[in-house]
């Protein structure tokens, strides 16, 4: 039952924040939909643990008994390793996002009612997508959260640039979504699905590649950044751009594994898309933008991990997958707050801001390090089990790539460093500080921690999570620990090591005077030539790669293929309208 | 199965009637001969839709004669003459259908053909937008919906009459089949183009009209129920979408997308009930409208996959003229010197199609238990 509960229980705020949308305050429905949003972790955590000690479980609601002869729509919800996987992390994050949203949306004037309508929507459809077991629920919960995330593209509704990135999200999506209909439709209708596993992968790949971003359906998403910060956060960083993963995996295990075809389509297209988005994400000056490529690029290593097949590989995959939305979802909290304490997305117009937000820098750093894969952090772990797996898959192709992928990443979160925080303050930051952003800062904390946790003791997220996903998949578990040392050994040296230091420094640095306490480090010299700003970084990245760029948008491709489509209706159409006129004349 | 739908349809039927009685009333001029008309004709429709006998035929002609002298009291000459023209053709093939080739082949054939013709299936779908385009968007949505409403009962009675003749039905599934395709994509594929927003409307039920051939056409249950929840589904959104088009030209001149933006700022009611019928008919989960397409879908599949590629391409279609529509009229910034203040109130009529396309959601499903 807390397994509906925990859906239940967003969908009923979803229902208040709506029914009392003339209540005009961001705190009374941001409120109910942090506590609607901490009472589904509750009870998706009491699920866990009932899994752990019981094993699987489910709930059912039988719906239209009657129709079953042609269809089934048995709302079903299971606790599996997978669905439990998903949810789990997606609850956390959006429970964070939730805390953080309290505050950054005092800033608008209106439609709170409106915002966490679609929020608390989301989350709920996002938990029915991933809990399901009926397909048919699994496509409708697909399609609803693909609908909160167009409504809340279009929060600015009255912008154009809002309304344009809406509606070309919600058509992607929608029209991309039509590919995962057909797949389930053939896969209940069949009697051996395997005969069409082809056609049915192709149609849910279609899905996946628009809703998980990967080439060559990811053009919605640097648009849908003109959303509001939190909504970036939570769907367009850590859960809706999961979906798609999801439904790899569900696939991945319905036909117990894919073809040799498949897995290596995956593979490259994973990678392709990975190497495509960090490209496009170097030249960005936009804070926002260039993370919306990040999203492209490291969903990249998970649709690629899927495709190794192999235990390690899909760990990876699920152990990225995982990470992902923690330091990305940290990652764009940092941005909210950077844009609300400038007043802009573009970096060229920050600088210095190290030295008057010291605590959203400290999170930026573990974001960035997270992602860029430095020891210690969650994203490092991921990626070396990727490459692992990769290399033991015979696709060391892929660790390359995966590899060169990972550097690029760094530099541009290196440029984001160096042009925002580091550097010389700009004037209009210098009445800046951090007191209004607490709460921000507080949610932005509670996806940083476990970057840190798991990047330390990894074998926590793999014993408790990724490997029951790994039992459901009949594959082997996967260990990952630190010289081969038990998790609570490393915990407690790690305890011992910064215990042992803070003690040598408060008894014998500190006394002595030899640190001496002075300005936060700025980044070299206060001389212009130091100080490059997100331009500079862009126009050498754009001079280099021009031809590149120009070539490599499929938008533009997308966009002749349906301004061809759209010239031949108009031709007809314009045949039909002199039929019309004659016969009205007539 | 239709005679048990009988009831609610009447219900429906009479809620159309009513509400678009009280804008008559309301907002009209010849309240009087107005009412006479609009119950004449509920009352020859209601008749048919109820009883099959060799009478019907006279009920029929009342009808016709309601509509026409309804368009004929309202003023619409163009609309009055194409309307004359179509419904003459109708009659002629009804008569000549229910008389001289009652009960043959050759006299259900002629039947299906005047219940399409005023269905405005392909290819005879011209006169829908020519009529539409010319009349108010009161007027266009009544006479919409009780035409599809009322015809498409009597086109399902001549389908099951022609079970009776197996080598006819089986002819005659399959055109219907096809026409069902040709419409919808014809439908989309115009409605896509045009930038008349009644006249989108009009095109959009031509559309709508193809899934419910298409249903009709594959005759399993599945199918008619399909057919039957995108049938109620799209009156109801159809006739609120009208609604919707009559306040807003009620305060501004004709609506043309492009020429008029971000009226969500002055009509936050309509544009929130233009997306709910809007996403009804293009079939997102889990409006009314995605459970008949999810059928439909689902029986077409089965028999042939490129079928199916070419509903899924006209249901692409539909989203993009509708989402189109929308974010052109209702999004983006607004031109305050187009649009006239004060706000109007939402409409009680179009607040009943709202919530009655909200519960269906929920509840479609469920009603077909009884049936």
């Amino acid at each position: 039952m807390f397994l509906a509960f925990s859906v239940l229980v967003l969908f009923f705020g979803a229902l208040i924040s709506g029914l009392f949308y003339r209540i005009n305050s961001a705190r009374f429905h941001g409120s109910i939909a942090f506590i609607t949003s901490v009472g589904s972790l509750i009870f998706l955590t009491l699920v866990f643990f009932e899994f752990i000690q019981f094993g699987e479980s489910f709930w059912r609601f039988s719906l239209f008994p009657w129709a079953k002869n042609f269809i089934n729509l048995d709302l079903v919800f299971k606790a599996n390793g997978l669905n439990l996987f998903f949810a789990l992390f997606g609850a956390y994050v959006s429970v964070g996002i939730n805390l953080y949203a309290i505050k950054y949306m005092t800033h608008e004037k209106e439609g709170f009612g409106r915002f966490y309508t679609f929020i608390q929507l989301f989350i709920g459809s996002y938990l029915g997508l991933v809990l399901s077991e009926n397909l048919f629920w699994s496509y409708i919960f697909f399609e609803l959260t693909g609908v909160c995330s167009y409504q809340l593209i279009a929060f600015w509704y009255r912008s154009e640039l809002s309304s344009f990135s809406a509606k070309k999200a919600f058509l992607i999506t929608h029209i991309a979504g039509y590919g995962f209909l057909l797949g389930l439709l053939l896969f209940y209708l069949s009697p051996d699905p395997k005969v069409y596993q082809d056609l049915i992968l192709a149609g849910l790949l279609v899905a996946v590649l628009a809703k998980s971003v990967q080439w060559p359906l990811y053009t919605w998403i640097p648009y849908a950044m003109n959303a509001p910060t939190p909504v970036s956060a939570l769907l367009h960083a850590a859960c809706l751009v999961k979906c798609g993963v999801y439904l790899l995996f569900k696939f991945y295990f319905l036909f117990g594994g894919f073809t040799y075809f498949w897995q290596n389509l995956l593979i490259y297209l994973g990678m392709f898309s990975s190497l495509i988005g960090v490209l496009f994400a170097l030249k960005q000056a936009d804070v926002k933008k260039l993370l919306a490529y990040h999203t492209v690029s490291q969903i990249g290593y998970m649709v690629s991990g899927i495709g190794l097949g192999t235990s390690l590989g899909l760990a990876a995959s699920l152990f990225h997958t995982l990470n992902h939305a923690l330091f990305k979802g940290l990652l764009f909290l940092v941005a909210g707050v950077l844009q609300q304490a400038t007043h802009t997305r573009d970096l060229s117009k920050m600088g210095g801001l190290a030295s008057k937000l010291p605590k959203t820098t400290f999170l930026y750093l573990i974001g960035a390090a997270s992602i860029s894969g430095i020891p210690g952090f969650n994203g490092f772990v991921s990626k070396w089990m990727f490459y692992q797996a990769a290399i033991e898959a015979n696709h060391p192709l892929a660790a390359a790539l995966g590899l060169i992928i990972s550097t690029l990443t760094t530099l541009s979160f290196i440029k984001v460093l160096d042009t925002a925080f580091l550097g010389n303050p700009k004037t209009e930051v210098s009445t800046l500080n951090e007191k209004p952003f607490k709460l921000m800062i507080t949610g932005g904390a509670l996806l940083g921690i476990p970057c840190v946790i798991f990047g330390i003791f990894p074998q926590i997220a793999i014993d408790f999570l990724i490997n029951p996903v790994l039992s459901l998949l009949s594959l082997t578990h996967v260990g990952f620990s630190w010289y081969q040392l038990p998790t609570p050994l490393i915990g407690l040296l790690v305890f011992f090591s910064l215990g042992l230091g803070g003690l040598v420094y408060l008894a014998w640095i500190k006394p002595q005077g030899i640190v001496k306490e002075t300005e936060v480090f700025k980044g070299g010299e206060d001389e212009k030539v130091f100080n490059p700003t997100a331009d500079d970084f862009v126009a050498d990245i754009e001079t280099r790669l021009a031809s590149f760029y120009q070539k490599a948008d499929p938008d533009q491709y997308i966009v002749k293929f349906f301004n061809w489509i759209e010239r031949l209706i108009t031709k007809v159409y314009e045949t039909i309208n002199k039929v019309e006129k004659f016969w009205g004349r007539v | 199965m239709i005679k048990a739908l009988t009831p609610f349809l009447s219900l429906i039927y009479l809620i159309i009637t009513f509400s678009c009685g009280i804008f008559y009333l309301r907002d009209f001029k010849r309240k009087g001969a107005i009412l006479a008309c609009v119950l004449l004709l509920a009352f020859s429709n209601l008749y048919l839709l109820w009883y099959e006998t060799p009478y019907a035929i006279w009920f029929d002609g009342l009808s016709v004669v309601a509509i026409l002298a309804l368009v004929y009291l309202l003023e619409y000459k163009t609309a009055f003459k194409v309307l004359s023209l179509v419904e003459g053709i109708y009659l002629v093939l009804l008569i000549l259908g229910k008389t001289v080739f009652a009960h043959t082949p050759q006299g259900l054939a002629l039947l299906c053909i005047a219940f399409l013709l005023k269905l405005a299936v392909f290819p005879v779908f011209l006169w829908l937008p020519i009529v539409v385009k010319t009349i108010d968007a009161i007027t266009a949505g009544f006479f919409i919906c009780s035409f599809e409403l009322i015809d498409f009962v009597l086109l399902w009675r001549v389908i099951e009459e022609a079970s009776l003749f197996p080598q006819f039905f089986l002819m005659l599934k399959e055109l219907l089949l096809l026409i069902g395709i040709l419409t919808l994509l014809f439908g989309a594929g115009l409605a896509l183009c045009e930038r008349n927003l009644k006249k989108l409307l009009a095109y959009a039920t031509i559309d709508d009209t193809g899934y419910l051939l298409i249903g009709l056409s594959l005759f399993s249950p599945a199918s008619l129920y399909g057919a039957i929840i995108l049938w109620i589904n799209h009156v109801i959104a159809k006739l609120g979408l009208f609604f919707i088009v009559y306040q807003i030209e009620k305060n501004n001149h004709p609506l043309f997308l492009g020429r008029i933006k971000g009226l969500a700022k002055y009509y936050p009611g309509l544009a929130f009930s233009f997306l709910v019928f809007a996403l009804t008919l293009i079939g997102v989960p889990i409006l009314p409208g995605f459970w008949g397409k999810l059928f439909l879908y689902q029986e077409v599949l089965k028999i042939s996959k490129p079928l199916f590629g070419f509903m899924l391409l006209g249901s692409c279609l539909t989203l993009v003229y509708f989402i189109r529509a929308y974010h052109s009229l209702f999004l983006g910034a607004e031109e305050e010197e187009k649009v006239k203040s004060p706000l109007p109130k939402l409409e009680s009529g179009l607040i009943m199609f709202l919530s009655l396309t909200i519960v269906l959601s929920f509840f479609m499903l469920s009603f077909f238990k009884g049936w």
